[in-house]
């Protein structure tokens, strides 16, 4: 496939593979954040 | 060797010994990982030559193999927890498939997703009933089921027990998913790629999809690492040794 060449099938399938990958990147990250930054919390409080 | 195995087994269900490595290994194997999905990405989709009955949308193969191959081995290894958790009561191994769960459904998802966009074009629908594509749905509504039965119970105990005998349950399907190209007569092709025989793919194929699968394995480690991770925090957040590492960090 040359540069610059689209191909609606193959670009989808990329990008909700990508699209997925980030959620499963930043979900549990969010998550491990929430949970740790309220230890914090009760400790200022 | 077996008395390291035997440290490193007592040592994999200490919460705190895990949250301290996981924390270490994970910026490593995600940069690795993701690199070797970007750079097997690139070269499968601009490198790697044009096939000459599909054309250019057999490159499809790139992510829907790795992702379907990987869903399958996730299955594998959460009925291994699943065992060692009824077996020993291991807290970690009900930690491993709640974690791993959403992985491999997003995974599933993602192989029958692609699946049916290089179907549209190169069978000429989207969906058909045969074995393989009706197999590799019935595993995904099994990640669905083990997602959904976390939620169904007040203690944590009961529902890990009640998800390790339904993930028990859903093995009997993944030698069907594996075998159904070849009991059946399929509209899906037999596999192209074997560790034992020779693989019907041309070598300049054949290198940046091992190296998407390998890619794709590695992210796997690495996403399931973050959400066992999530999950440690969650439950243990009330613990002492939990408090003391977040306010330090």
């Amino acid at each position: 496939m040359d540069f610059g060449e689209f191909n609606i099938h193959i670009w989808s399938v990329v990008s909700i593979m990508g699209f997925i990958c980030l959620l499963l990147i930043f979900l549990p990250l969010a998550k491990i954040r929430k949970n740790e930054s309220k230890i914090k919390n009760n400790e200022k409080t | 060797m077996f008395q390291i195995l035997k440290n490193f087994y007592h040592k994999l269900g200490s919460y705190p010994w895990f949250y301290k490595i996981s924390g270490k290994v994970i910026p490593f194997v995600g940069v690795f990982s993701i690199s070797l999905i970007v750079i097997s990405s690139i070269w499968g989709l601009f490198f790697s030559p044009t096939d000459a009955v599909q054309g250019d949308v057999y490159r499809i193969i790139y992510f829907h193999v790795p992702a379907v191959s990987v869903s399958q081995v996730i299955y594998y290894s959460i009925s291994v927890a699943a065992a060692v958790f009824l077996i020993w009561r291991m807290k970690m191994a009900g930690v491993y498939i709640k974690s791993l769960a959403p992985i491999g459904a997003a995974f599933t998802f993602i192989g029958l997703l692609s699946g049916a966009i290089w179907g549209q074009p190169t069978w000429g629908t989207w969906w058909v009933w045969d074995a393989r594509l009706t197999s590799t749905l019935v595993l995904f509504l099994f990640y669905l089921a083990i997602i959904g039965m976390q939620s169904t119970f007040a203690s944590r105990k009961s529902a890990d027990t009640a998800v390790s005998i339904i993930t028990l349950i859903g093995v009997v399907n993944l030698p069907i998913v594996k075998k159904s190209v070849d009991w059946w007569n399929t509209l899906h092709q037999p596999a192209s790629i074997s560790i034992s025989g020779e693989s019907s793919i041309s070598s300049e194929m054949l290198i940046p999809l091992l190296l998407s699968i390998l890619g794709v394995y590695l992210f796997v480690f690495f996403t399931g690492l973050l959400f066992m991770r999530a999950e440690i925090s969650t439950r243990e957040q009330n613990k002492e040794w939990f408090k003391k590492l977040s306010s330090n960090n």
